[in-house]
């Protein structure tokens, strides 16, 4: 699915250059050195642009996910009300999957907000995927 | 006459590394591209002989977080590399994982 797969690059683009620049200039501070990274204006500049970018997309990524498993199909004359069953299918499998993963991130990143963002991209990212497969086993297709 | 002042060896050794990159101001950034090229090469000339084909994307992501190494401990002294070089270093390790990322591997499915 190549939809799936281009999305998951960019978005590990955005969190493999987040690391890096955080890492290099993390290493600045801790060793105390003459010259770091975080007195570039343009790597600063474009790491604080790509976190607020990577905090809109798991907002937009949760509401629409939310929207779509909030959603119904109304009953008709000869047919049954449908798509409650997405209602308890994005939901709580995430909430465990996000529970069961912070588990280990905490003890081993530790809750610095700079790595934070990884997990709730990591998330959001897992809720994409899961709304464009369930769109893909009822419409037969790939969006777009 | 000499043909360049010789380093003072008593401070430390990193005193004529200094030394040598004020004389010469391209040397620091020669190590970082001898590092770059050294581990791109090495790595992807081994996989090739052992596995028939080299992936390229990912010896290079390996090969410039190698350098960044090199050149996040060059920072821990003045007057080695200046931020600039750090700089693009920073820039080619992110582009070198760009391009890991958009890259088709040897274990994935057309």
């Amino acid at each position: 699915m190549n939809l799936i797969k281009i999305m998951v690059s960019t978005i590990f683009i955005s969190l493999f250059a987040i690391a890096i620049i955080t890492f290099a200039s993390n290493f600045g501070y801790d060793n105390d050195t003459s010259i770091n990274i975080a007195n570039d204006p343009d790597i600063s500049e474009i790491n604080t642009g790509m976190q607020s970018e990577l905090d809109s997309f798991y907002v937009n990524a949760n509401t629409s996910a939310e929207a779509f498993s909030q959603s119904t199909i109304s009953s008709q004359t000869e047919s049954t009300e449908g798509g409650t069953q997405f209602k308890v299918l994005t939901n709580n499998p995430l909430t465990i999957a996000r529970r069961g993963i912070e588990g280990g991130f905490e003890k081993i990143f530790g809750s610095s907000s700079a790595f934070g963002v990884v997990l709730t991209t990591f998330v959001g990212v897992l809720g994409a995927i899961v709304l464009l497969l369930a769109y893909k086993a009822w419409a037969g297709r790939d969006p777009g | 006459m000499t043909l360049y002042t010789q380093p003072n060896l008593t401070s430390g050794i990193d005193d004529a590394i200094v030394s040598t990159a004020q004389a010469v101001p391209s040397y620091p950034i020669m190590i970082l591209v001898f590092v770059f090229f050294f581990v791109l090469l090495s790595g992807s000339n081994n996989q090739k002989r052992r596995t028939g084909s080299a992936d390229i994307p990912f010896w290079a992501v390996l090969s410039s977080m190698a350098t960044m190494m090199t050149a996040l401990i060059m920072t821990l002294g003045d007057g080695i590399i200046n931020l600039t070089t750090l700089g693009i270093v920073i820039a080619l390790t992110i582009m070198c994982g760009v391009w890991f990322f958009f890259s088709r591997g040897q274990g994935d499915t057309p």
